[in-house]
């Protein structure tokens, strides 16, 4: 058996994950949209093992546009699902480097999330596969997926309404 | 308390109905026993267990079944538990086998129930003569209409086609009207998102037509005004499907409502275009690649006429009493699963139309994921009212709830009542007949 070892990525592009968590856990959702590429993709799939959000069901499964979207209903003051609002803090950790190029890094982690809305605390636990292109604006989420340990839950999810 | 047929006919009014309904243990009980075991409930599609040996497990209410495909082609619903400790046999969704044995003292069963094989049987005093008592056991009822599979646990009083009646059944013609192969099969997995309520309010809200252009203004200001577009250059259908909500009050009581019997109800859709003469365009306000290709498909398998009728039928929300909603236009069925008075779950699943593009299907996964994903875009909200309703109900701060706008507006028909969009003649339709069915005693 040949044991695989990844490296560890640059601290550019693990300051880059924390920046991005960080603007999750701050709320500051139309920023973070932002930071996809203008066809990024954004990605939980709906089970562990799923193959393409095409031809699935997906927790979630939309690229830019439409994830700008998600993020001005987020914020919008109508939007009764978060009266009163989330608290999330998203730990990363096990960051490693699967492939890098000069305009393209592929980085993984393991996340745990923990959300507080009303009395109710909950912690979800994925693996999350980043890729992250080199743009002259800096860098780029050209696609993030997020696997949820527990994705396919028999009797599904409550809510979800803050990005993983 | 024990609650007597009496008592029973006085939680519910013309125009409003006791906030008990929704919050009482007791009646949740009763409901499971009177409306949902004694009701055909939707099980699944024949596409999910094709083959002999195929099997599929779903549930009613909290019962787990297993549907399964026998070797002589004919279909058997089991409890999914070992007749000897009640065990699960079945652990896996869906899959094939040729038995299904029981993990803990390795009884095993045929595709059709039978008892195949009881380790040591000779030590279990008495049983070898009585083997055949403990097949799998089946549930009362099981039948189809054209692929679309029902069952009950209890006797009903009706049979499928007479209980949820031609008016309604058209939605199932209609599905499988829009494959240019004339099949259909469920794909793509399925939605699961939960509430912390009772299963009624997801019936009532569904065909609540008031609510989207106020709860759901959030997501029509989000999107203000323009549907993105693609990589492909298509508009985003997700979208354009969620936009839809921001139709004007007006545009949504133009929208007529159906009351039936056996408490079913349907509603007109809110998709079509502003020309609905536009020949075969007038349901097809979502745009796919491959549209014109797979019209003329319909036209070459139907003519022209009946192509225009099958695309032009004028449905949104089909929904068969007690928990199943149908939507031939998104490709969708989905149903409740009622756990406790205030947990339910709703299911999600889209159907693969044969012969169609696989982009028309993928459009009908990407609306169900923006409709009915936990994480949607206006679900989320309605399940967050929910849950603040079941909330206040519960502790008894609201004794009743309202359910009189347009009690005098609706008017009969020969099929049963039909009414403008706002009204709330569905949800009424729906207690006249939760009161009928409760007050059956055992």
């Amino acid at each position: 058996m040949s044991l695989k070892i990844e490296r560890r990525p640059s601290e550019e592009i693990e300051q880059f994950l924390f920046a991005e968590a960080r603007l999750l856990d701050e709320r500051q959702f139309i920023e973070w949209a932002e930071l996809f590429t203008d066809d990024g993709l954004y990605w939980v799939p709906a089970t562990w093992d799923q193959a393409n959000g095409e031809s699935h069901v997906s927790l979630i499964h939309e690229r830019k546009p439409v994830l700008r979207i998600r993020v001005k209903r987020l914020i919008h003051e109508g939007t009764v699902a978060q009266w009163p609002v989330s608290r999330t803090q998203h730990h990363l950790t096990n960051i490693s480097e699967q492939a890098s190029s000069s305009d393209e890094v592929k980085v993984s982690c393991s996340l745990l999330f923990t959300e507080f809305r009303r009395s109710d605390q909950r912690i979800f636990s994925a693996d999350v596969r980043y890729n992250l292109w080199r743009t002259a604006e800096g860098l780029r989420i050209a696609r993030k997926e997020v696997r949820l340990i527990n994705a396919e839950a028999e009797s599904g999810h409550l809510r979800l309404s803050i990005p993983f | 308390m024990t609650w007597t047929s009496d008592q029973i006919a006085t939680l519910v009014t013309p125009g409003r109905v006791d906030r008990r309904v929704y919050t009482d243990p007791e009646l949740f009980e009763l409901e499971l026993e009177r409306v949902y075991y004694r009701s055909w409930i939707f099980l699944g599609h024949e596409s999910q267990a094709k083959k002999p040996g195929d099997f599929f497990t779903t549930r009613i209410a909290r019962h787990r079944l297993i549907v399964v495909r026998h070797t002589d082609g004919k279909l058997y619903a089991f409890y999914n538990r070992c007749s000897h400790r009640g065990a699960e046999v079945c652990a896996e969704p869906a899959g094939n086998v040729r038995k299904f044995t029981c993990p803990y003292h390795a009884w095993s069963y045929g595709t059709d129930g039978r008892v195949i094989g009881i380790p040591l049987i000779e030590a279990y005093e008495g049983l070898r003569p009585r083997r055949e008592d403990f097949r799998l056991e089946q549930i009362q009822q099981l039948d189809s209409y054209r692929g679309f599979i029902f069952g009950s646990l209890r006797p009903t009083a009706l049979g499928l086609r007479e209980s949820i009646g031609d008016s309604t059944l058209v939605a199932f013609d209609n599905m499988i009207d829009r494959a240019p192969d004339g099949e259909i099969e469920i794909a793509g997995g399925r939605t699961i998102q939960r509430y912390q309520a009772n299963w009624k309010f997801q019936i009532e809200n569904s065909i609540d037509l008031l609510h989207p252009r106020i709860l759901h203004n959030n997501v029509v200001e989000a999107i203000g005004g323009d549907v993105p577009t693609d990589p492909d250059g298509m508009p985003a259908p997700d979208i354009d499907f969620l936009s839809g909500n921001g139709i004007s009050f007006k545009a949504w009581n133009d929208i007529q409502l159906e009351a039936l019997p056996g408490g079913h109800c349907s509603m007109g859709s809110f998709l079509r275009k502003k020309d609905p003469t536009e020949s075969l365009a007038a349901d097809d306000r979502l745009a796919f690649i491959g549209q014109d290709r797979y019209r003329s498909d319909l036209v070459a398998r139907h003519g022209l006429e009946k192509a225009k009728e099958v695309l032009g039928f004028n449905r949104h929300n089909t929904i068969i009493y007690p928990n199943l909603f149908i939507n031939p236009r998104l490709q969708q069925i989905r149903y409740l699963v009622p756990t406790a008075v205030d947990r339910t779950e709703q299911h999600g699943f889209v159907f693969r139309y044969k012969g169609a593009p696989e982009e028309m299907f993928h459009v009908a996964i990407r609306i169900l994921n923006a409709a009915n994903s936990p994480a949607s875009l206006v679900t989320t909200d309605d399940h967050e009212v929910f849950d603040r309703m079941q909330e206040t109900l519960t502790n008894g701060d609201l004794p009743w709830v309202d359910w009189s706008r347009g009690l005098h507006t609706e008017r009969a028909k020969e099929f049963g009542r039909i009414a403008e969009g706002t009204n709330e003649m569905p949800m009424r339709n729906q207690f006249r007949e939760w009161v009928r069915l409760m007050r059956a005693d055992a």
